[in-house]
């Protein structure tokens, strides 16, 4: 669609329309692929001579180079991350703030989580029995998570709120 | 039957009314342990993958609907209909529950990639029935992990829980009251992602804006969900605000926009999908507001919904040429914006 060269590397050619919204006035861009992706991602600008040298380090198992990682912040396989561990790290580091897996994501459903789940949806109705005026329910509301609370407690939890 | 008779629906998740967050969803990421990420496999890798992963959803989904997406034209379609991203990849296969409220994708950048999408501010819900599949999956399979990154993924920017929660927000009080501005600085700083209607580098059209959680690697999906909640919360309340002000201050300017929308949907010939978005938008939020003259707003986002280009060109067999597409448009929203129709 567009002939033209890509607004920031001016190399490749322009292929994606970027969109962006600069002090509240939209502001639209012709971009390479590889620096609409990079910019969307907050990531500094790739130079060609980089892309080169990088093409020559490439994953035993899959056979993805380093330069398509950092052009494409995709790789292919799970070997990948062990091969590429340290660039991998500092992508990670200026994509997501962070370079280690530090995130819950405990699956197994155990009494607590239930209860905290439970916690959470009844809270939501006693807003919305507040909100409502349905004071019965309201305090029925209450009392239900108020037991929760206890045996969250009981169960080693403390309660936050 | 052709492809897409299965989805001459509109999505129910589609079909919310009178809300501010017009829909919700939840979505996984995975991949199975001992292969290389779909891009990189041969075709035998690929069937083994797709026919070990469609077994066990055929067991946990009840009443699906499946499709190959191997053409542009299929993955325009499915990119409208929010189940696949710009970006895709060829030769994906798609399943989903009759309702479209449940999709798995395999085979994409990534082995599996399910979402669950429903009306309204269901955040809570879609997160606890995608977690619930999840925990079903995963006593079938190794998905591959290390303890290094977490859950391992083909983009670095689901790498870890690979959980991503979001919200598609309608909000043209903000937009029309021009709070934009004010909005983006505050939410820049949270940890979330602004995207348009169809995700991506998608424009943000038709007064919708998608909010999204960002970080996978040290944000847990309890994190998320509390997160996101108190994000959609503080929108919502904005949006409010700035409907009131334009009720009270601009209710003239308000009435003038929405019966200048209403007179080009009725009277237009020809009509891009960008415009169809601005005017179809307006009404809907008239109709939110209970303006009178206006039809009623299930009508409005089936029109939404079917005036994407694809949805377009699907009603005519895909034979439409370009051109045709804004004219058939018109049409087809001229026809039936007064007229209840059944999909």
């Amino acid at each position: 669609m567009h002939k033209e060269l890509c607004e920031i590397c001016g190399k490749r050619p322009a292929e994606v329309e970027f969109v962006e919204i600069v002090d509240g006035k939209k502001v639209v861009m012709h971009l390479c692929k590889i620096c609409a992706n990079r910019k969307a991602n907050g990531l500094p600008l790739l130079l060609t001579e980089e892309i080169e040298e990088d093409s020559a380090l490439i994953c035993p198992n899959c056979g993805t180079s380093l330069s398509q990682i950092k052009q494409t912040l995709q790789v292919g396989c799970p070997v990948c991350y062990d091969t590429f561990r340290g660039v991998i790290k500092d992508l990670l580091k200026k994509l997501q703030g962070s370079a280690s897996f530090t995130a819950q994501i405990d699956l197994k459903t155990s009494e607590e989580k239930d209860l905290v789940v439970m916690k959470y949806r009844l809270k939501k109705e006693l807003d919305k029995a507040v909100k409502n005026e349905d004071f019965e329910r309201a305090a029925k509301l209450r009392d239900e998570i108020e037991n929760i609370d206890k045996r969250l407690k009981w169960l080693g939890t403390n309660p936050t709120e | 039957m052709a492809w897409y008779e299965p989805y001459r629906i509109t999505p129910p998740w589609w079909q919310s009314q009178g809300k501010i967050v017009a829909s919700t969803r939840a979505r996984f990421t995975r991949n199975i342990e001992g292969h290389r990420f779909p891009q990189g496999m041969d075709d035998k890798e690929r069937e083994s993958i797709l026919n070990e992963i469609t077994l066990s959803i055929k067991d946990m989904v009840s009443e699906f609907k499946n499709t190959v997406i191997d053409t542009n034209i299929k993955r325009d379609f499915f990119v409208e209909r929010h189940v696949l991203s710009k970006d895709s990849q060829k030769n994906i296969a798609l399943f989903t529950d009759h309702t479209e409220e449940e999709s798995y994708l395999i085979n994409d950048r990534d082995h599996l990639r399910f979402q669950i999408t429903m009306p309204d501010n269901a955040l809570f819900d879609v997160f606890s029935l995608a977690r619930e599949r999840l925990r079903t999956l995963e006593k079938e399979f190794n998905f591959s992990y290390s303890d290094a990154f977490g859950y391992l993924t083909s983009s670095l920017t689901n790498t870890g829980t690979g959980f991503r929660l979001s919200a598609l927000m309608f909000i043209p009080g903000i937009f029309l009251a021009r709070e934009t501005e004010k909005i983006l600085a505050l939410l820049v700083k949270a940890p979330i992602v602004l995207r348009g209607l169809f995700g991506g580098h998608s424009e943000i059209k038709g007064n919708y804006l998608q909010i999204s959680t960002k970080f996978t690697l040290s944000m847990g999906i309890e994190d998320d969900l509390r997160m996101l909640d108190e994000v959609v919360k503080a929108l919502s309340e904005t949006e409010e605000k700035s409907r009131n002000i334009l009720l009270s201050e601009a209710h003239l300017e308000l009435e003038d926009r929405i019966s200048r929308s209403l007179a080009i949907l009725e009277s237009a010939r020809i009509m891009s999908y960008d415009e169809s978005l601005e005017h179809l938008s307006i009404l809907k939020f008239a109709s939110q507001l209970g303006f009178e003259g206006i039809p009623d707003e299930k009508t409005i986002n089936r029109l939404i919904f079917w005036s994407s280009p694809s949805h377009i060109a699907s009603l005519e067999d895909f034979e439409l040429k370009d051109e045709e597409i804004d004219i058939k448009r018109a049409d087809f929203i001229r026809k039936h914006l007064f007229r209840d129709y059944e999909d």
